[in-house]
């Protein structure tokens, strides 16, 4: 194995990068890693609405009491 | 949020002449950080621009960041005055890249790109070697950790080949 090489890996260990990420990645099509991405977004997506309802609501509380 | 198969679609029915670069690149090819964008490297032939148009106007491009009022018109004249663009659209936010840093133009980036599917559409996309080398280039602190896990995925790639 060339060294340059297992260096870049045992670099990403050392900064505390999960491998186990990547192989798992590595593992399906290009499609199934970009639906899988998207699947992240919409959650990112999700938590970012329930933020505002939640904001939303404390104005709504605050204005009651 | 980003519909990635409805650009890539409009690209190809527009016959646009385009590499997928950035983390969408990355992520295609393994990469398990999060991208909030859609970047591609484009041709900047007169045709390609005009194409470019047709396929990204129906999203209803805006420039990024921008005040509302801002008098804009996405056409073939304003991307020819141009290099680079951020824009936000009805499908997410896609920056149009007409240089790579430490790659250069179309043509160059073209070198570092391979053939890929995603949701059965043909495009070309940004080889790990090229995205190593652009955030080589770009050398920004917030890209230090993608480069590690770029380097780190090469080698995985070539380990398991």
């Amino acid at each position: 194995m060339n060294t340059k090489h297992k260096d870049a890996i045992e670099r990403a260990k050392e900064y505390g990068l999960d491998l186990t990420l990547l192989y798992e990645n590595l593992k399906r099509t290009p499609t199934e890693r970009i639906e899988n991405f998207v699947r992240w977004l919409e959650l990112v997506d999700e938590l970012k609405r329930a933020k505002q309802r939640k904001e939303k609501n404390n104005v709504r509380y605050q204005k009651d009491t | 949020m980003l519909d990635i198969k409805k650009i890539l679609e409009s690209l190809n029915k527009h016959n646009v002449r385009y590499i997928v670069v950035g983390g969408t690149a990355a992520i295609a090819q393994g990469s398990a950080r999060l991208t909030f964008d859609f970047d591609i490297c484009y041709a900047r032939d007169k045709e390609n621009l005009k194409n470019i148009v047709m396929a990204i106007a129906p999203f209803h491009p805006y420039l990024r960041g921008a005040p509302k009022n801002l008098p804009f018109i996405f056409d073939a004249k304003t991307l020819q005055m141009g290099l680079n663009f951020t824009f936000s659209t009805d499908v997410g936010d896609i920056d149009l890249i007409g240089e790579l840093s430490g790659l250069g133009d179309y043509n160059e980036v073209l070198k570092y790109a391979g053939k890929s599917q995603i949701y059965n559409i043909d495009c070309h996309i940004l080889l790990l070697e090229g995205l190593i080398k652009n955030k080589k280039t770009v050398a920004r602190e917030k890209d230090k950790e993608a480069l590690i896990e770029l380097e780190a995925l090469l080698e995985i790639q070539k380990q398991q080949k």
